[in-house]
C-alpha cells in the first residue's frame, strides 16, 4: 500500500495517458466502419490485448484519412 | 527559402489535424514517467515473485531510471519517428498532390526540407520534454549524486535521432514504398550494430551516441571520446538529405 501512495504522482498521469490513448482509440473504432488497414473487430482485439501499443497504433495507421 | 516555409506550414497543418502531434508528445510522456517509475517497483516486482526465496537486490538509484529512459527513447521513441515519416514523399508522389504545387513554381528540394524540418523539430521538442519530465521526477525519487552530467547524454541522442530522420526521408523519396523509410532505418541499424561488434570502429559508429548515454551521465566516459561519430553522424545527415533531394529531383510526378 505503501509503496502504491508513494509512486502515486508517477502513476497517476501514466494511468491518465493510458486510459486517454484507449479511450480515444475505443471511440473512435466504435463511430467508424472504414479503415486504412484492418477491420473493427481486429483493432478492437488490438487495442486491448497489446496496451498501449495497439492503441497508439490505431491512431496512427488505423484512421482513415478524412 | 519562402517556399521551404510554405511547405512545412502545410506539412504542420497536416500532422495537426492528424492528430499526430499530440500523440507523439504523449507517448514520449509515457516512457519519461515510465523510466523512473520501472527503475522504483523493478525490485519490489522481483522480491515479490522470488516466492520466499531471498533475493538482495541493491536498492534503485538514478542510474537505472536514467538507463530505462535511454533504452525506452533509442529503442522505441527514434522508431516511432521512422514509422511516422516512413512514407511521407512516397506517400505525396503516390498520391499527385504534389504535381499542382510544382508546377506552380515549388523547388522540390523545398518538399525534402520542410519534412525534415517539421520531423526534426518535432523530435527535438519530444526528446527535451521527456527528458525533463524524467529529470524532475528522478531527482525527486533519487537523491544521490550518481548520475551528475544528466544533459551530457542528451545532445548525442539528439543528433542521432536527425539522422534517422534524414534516413527515413531518404528511404521514402528514393522508392513507392511506404515502408521504405522505415526499412531504411532498420537496415542501417544493423549495418551499425554490425560495426559495433569490431571495437576499432566504434569510435566513428553513429550508434555509439546512444549506446554511451550512460558513461556520459555518471561521467565515467567524456564527449570527446567518440568525437569521429558526432562528425559522420553530421556528414551522414547531410548525405542522406542531398541523396533524398536528387532522388525527388529524379522521380515522376
Amino acid at each position: 500500500m505503501t509503496a502504491l501512495k508513494d509512486n502515486l504522482p508517477l502513476l497517476l498521469p501514466l494511468v491518465a495517458i493510458d486510459l486517454g490513448l484507449l479511450i480515444t482509440a475505443l471511440v473512435s473504432i466504435l463511430r467508424h466502419h472504414h479503415f486504412r488497414y484492418g477491420n473493427k473487430v481486429i483493432w478492437l482485439i488490438a487495442i486491448f490485448a497489446i496496451h498501449p501499443f495497439g492503441a497508439i497504433a490505431y491512431l496512427l495507421f488505423g484512421r482513415e484519412v478524412q | 527559402m519562402k517556399a521551404t516555409w510554405f511547405f512545412l506550414r502545410k506539412e504542420g497543418l497536416v500532422h495537426w489535424r492528424r492528430g499526430r502531434f499530440l500523440l507523439i508528445g504523449l507517448v514520449f510522456l509515457l516512457f519519461a514517467l515510465e523510466s523512473p517509475l520501472v527503475a522504483r517497483l523493478t525490485p519490489q516486482l522481483l522480491k515479490s515473485m522470488g516466492n520466499g526465496i531471498q533475493i538482495t537486490l541493491p536498492a534503485p538509484t538514478s542510474v537505472d531510471s536514467w538507463t530505462q529512459f535511454y533504452k525506452n527513447i533509442d529503442q522505441l521513441g527514434i522508431f516511432l519517428f521512422a514509422i511516422v515519416w516512413s512514407g511521407s514523399i512516397a506517400a505525396e508522389v503516390k498520391s499527385g498532390t504534389l504535381v499542382n504545387l510544382v508546377t506552380k513554381g515549388l523547388p522540390r528540394y523545398a518538399v525534402v526540407l520542410a519534412k525534415f524540418a517539421l520531423a526534426a523539430a518535432t523530435w527535438l521538442l519530444a526528446l527535451l520534454g521527456s527528458f525533463l519530465v524524467t529529470w524532475a521526477y528522478t531527482t525527486y525519487y533519487f537523491k544521490d549524486a550518481l548520475t551528475p552530467h544528466v544533459w551530457q547524454g542528451l545532445w548525442p541522442l539528439a543528433l542521432y535521432g536527425l539522422m534517422v530522420i534524414a534516413i527515413t526521408l531518404l528511404g521514402s523519396a528514393a522508392t513507392q514504398s511506404s515502408f521504405a523509410g522505415f526499412i531504411a532505418v532498420a537496415a542501417s541499424v544493423v549495418v551499425m550494430g554490425l560495426g559495433d561488434m569490431w571495437r576499432p570502429l566504434r569510435r566513428f559508429n553513429p550508434l555509439s551516441l546512444t549506446t554511451n548515454a550512460l558513461p556520459w551521465v555518471r561521467g565515467t566516459k567524456t564527449l570527446t571520446s567518440v568525437a569521429p561519430a558526432f562528425a559522420l553522424t553530421v556528414l551522414i545527415t547531410g548525405g542522406c538529405l542531398a541523396l533524398a533531394i536528387v532522388a525527388l529531383n529524379r522521380r515522376r510526378l
